[in-house]
């Protein structure tokens, strides 16, 4: 009875608007009224002009950050180029389209037939990975907007533990795995979702998502880059062709003394130690370990791909159509009127669809999911496997050397290295002094 | 036996710096592939695509004007007046209960005064949307919706949309309204026959085809 007086009471309200039934458009020919008809206007930075300038001018930076980085050796030269790659790809362009997302778009691209790829965006992906793989992390070195923007910040960074360094490096896989599932069975793009600076370069955007970003910025300030460290999957591919690249950041010209001050004047702990002398002659830590990590490795890609099959089910609820499927089984099962209300299933029920359909569609996704989560369970069991046996394996060499997987070229440590090309003759008395620290050690 | 050492991890490094220029190169020839040889229809060769409302699924829930990550938001309010009544009593330019049929701010449904009225004669009105003080809200294609010929709708305005790669507003829209066009064909207006496309070219609206009809029908009169 309640209801029906509320109904009764707002049709009331309604009623003058009782008169305003749909009319068909009046005959206003022999008025002076000219119908306004609706515009469709674009943006100059949709044009195809606009897409090649942007590959032109990243083509230019990561040849000219390649070249500040391994030839010229300049760090005031990659202090000014990543000014104005934050300036340009950053705030200009807004941090979109950036090769970070690509991932995500290229992802897509190749599992979903109807996506739409277009041509800056492969070229965006592929440039800097063409790049890295010859010339080393060039374009993390002050090409990309979010670095240059944690390099800008990094003033008191402290040393981060090697186990602690390691562990959360792993942090970038599962992201680079999860981008990459998500984007293509097209349920989320998570990289976009949790950038912390793409906000900042916008100036607007959510509270949660400003946050986040000032959060980055503030722990950028002791730990340095702690997004491309420890989260940026883009870097991971990097990183892997960094490892192979057929050029590298050599910090000495002639011998390496061991001073250590490359090491100290790394902000990102990318200097690897020389190893001691009586390892040289080892290639392994201790056999039996490394024997126990290559038996464990079919384990871990076993369990991996089981751990990814056994959570597909709630992956697969990323997807909007899946969460959807799952509340109208449920409203099916127990009525709407016991559950909370759900404007996306009302909207659903206004469309009309059948529920058939919208489980079919689902059925679909899961059954991507399901694939893509056992393939990701298997990637993270291979990364972990050569992480140990990397991690066992050791590399005999007397220099201290740039990592090369992790050095992000920032051409710091060439100004403190007293062998770097171009820098005075170091003397004997120079070298005792060093050696000594000034009388103060022995 | 360290030169052994070291060659047989050159030769590991040179292997994989095979497999990974192949790799590469086999990834990109496939995509840029895919890139041309795609149904005309979809367009798959576009050089950029663009976020589309499709107004027909729309639920005008107000979440266009909340989530936009610019502000004010890049969906704004667009009227097809060849679809439009030109009411006097028009649900999408008054509340539900106006004091007076006149331009008072307090009887109009538009909290920031976008849409103008204008008297054309007895007892129509011409309707029209200034986008700069549009926000998106859908309070007036909610009343025109429900009430009337349903002429206003909501578009992305592509001069201020960032393209976003994941758009704010498409996760949040409970219809899924939400796509990605390609750029060439970036709006999907209620009427087809009423805007101006990109390269300033439109087809005759209702209003011209009953001009000429008028002036047709005159010609014919004279000759009587």
């Amino acid at each position: 009875m309640k209801r029906f007086l509320h109904c009764l009471l707002l049709l009331s309200l309604f009623a003058g608007t009782l008169f305003a039934e749909p009319q068909d458009p009046p005959d206003l020919a022999d008025t002076e009224y000219e119908m306004p008809f609706m515009t469709a206007p674009t943006q100059w930075s949709l044009e195809e002009r606009q897409a090649f300038i942007d590959i032109a001018i990243l083509a230019l930076a990561l040849g000219l950050s390649s070249w500040l980085m391994l030839k010229k050796r300049s760090r005031k030269g990659i202090f000014m180029l990543s000014l104005f790659s934050l300036f340009y790809f950053g705030f200009w362009r807004k941090g979109c389209v950036c090769p970070i997302g690509s991932i995500q778009n290229v992802s897509q691209g190749f599992f979903d037939p109807a996506f739409i790829l277009p041509t800056v965006v492969i070229a965006f992906f592929f440039l800097p990975i063409i790049a890295t793989l010859f010339f080393g992390r060039s374009y993390c070195a002050s090409v990309c907007p979010h670095g240059a923007m944690q390099d800008l910040v990094c003033f008191k960074p402290i040393e981060v533990p090697k186990w602690l360094d390691h562990g959360l490096g792993l942090i970038g896989y599962a992201y680079l795995g999860f981008a990459v599932l998500f984007a293509a069975t097209g349920s989320a793009y998570i990289i976009c979702d949790y950038d912390p600076f793409i906000p900042l370069f916008r100036m607007s955007g959510s509270m949660n998502m400003l946050i986040l970003g000032g959060v980055f910025l503030l722990i950028g300030i002791f730990i340095g880059r702690p997004y491309c460290r420890y989260f940026c999957p883009y870097g991971i591919i990097l990183r892997t062709m960094g490892y192979i690249s057929f050029n590298k950041v050599s910090i000495f010209k002639d011998r390496c003394i061991e001073c250590r001050l490359c090491e100290k004047s790394c902000p990102f702990g990318c200097i690897d130690k020389s190893t001691a002398p009586e390892k040289d002659q080892a290639s392994v830590k201790g056999k039996g370990t490394l024997v126990a990590v290559i038996a464990m490795v079919p384990l871990l890609i076993g369990l991996g791909g089981l751990i990814g099959w056994y959570t597909s089910g709630s992956l697969a609820r990323v997807h909007a159509t899946v969460r959807l499927a799952d509340r109208i089984q449920l409203e099916q099962e127990v009525g709407a009127e016991s559950l909370p209300e759900h404007e996306v299933a009302e909207a659903f029920w206004e469309t009309g669809r059948k529920p058939e359909e919208l489980y079919a569609a689902a059925g679909e996704v899961q059954a991507s999911m399901t694939t893509g989560a056992i393939w990701f369970g298997i990637y993270m069991g291979v990364v972990l496997a050569i992480k140990l046996i990397s991690l066992s394996v050791i590399r005999p060499h007397r220099d201290y050397e740039a990592n090369r997987g992790t050095c992000f070229g920032c051409a710091r440590c060439y100004e403190y290295c007293p062998d770097s090309p171009g820098e005075p003759e170091i003397t004997a008395a120079a070298y005792a002094a060093i050696r000594t620290g000034g009388e103060a050690r022995v | 036996m360290p030169d052994e050492d070291v060659s047989r991890r050159d030769l590991l490094k040179d292997g994989l710096r095979g497999a990974a220029i192949l790799s590469l190169g086999g990834i990109c020839g496939a995509l840029l592939a895919k890139q041309g040889s795609g149904d005309p229809e979809l367009m798959l060769d576009d050089h950029a695509s663009v976020w589309q409302l499709d107004p027909n699924k729309c639920t005008e829930c107000g979440k266009c004007a909340t989530h936009c990550v610019i502000e004010p938001s890049a969906v704004k309010a667009v009227h097809s007046a060849s679809t439009c009544g030109h009411c006097d009593l028009c649900t999408g330019y008054f509340e539900p209960d106006p004091i007076n049929l006149d331009e008072g701010a307090e009887n109009q449904i538009c909290p920031t005064n976008a849409i103008t009225r204008t008297f054309i004669e007895e007892p129509y009105y011409a309707y029209t949307i200034e986008e700069d003080n549009c926000i998106g809200c859908a309070k007036c294609v909610d009343g025109c919706e429900s009430f009337g010929n349903g002429a206003m709708h909501l578009q992305v305005r592509h001069d201020l949309c960032i393209q976003c790669d994941s758009c704010s507003i498409a996760i949040a829209c409970p219809t899924d309204a939400f796509s990605k066009v390609p750029a060439s064909r970036p709006y999907m207006f209620k009427a087809e026959d009423n805007w101006l496309d990109l390269s300033g070219k439109r087809d005759k609206n209702i209003f011209e085809v009953q001009k000429e009809m008028h002036k047709v029908e005159s010609e014919r009169n004279k000759d009587l």
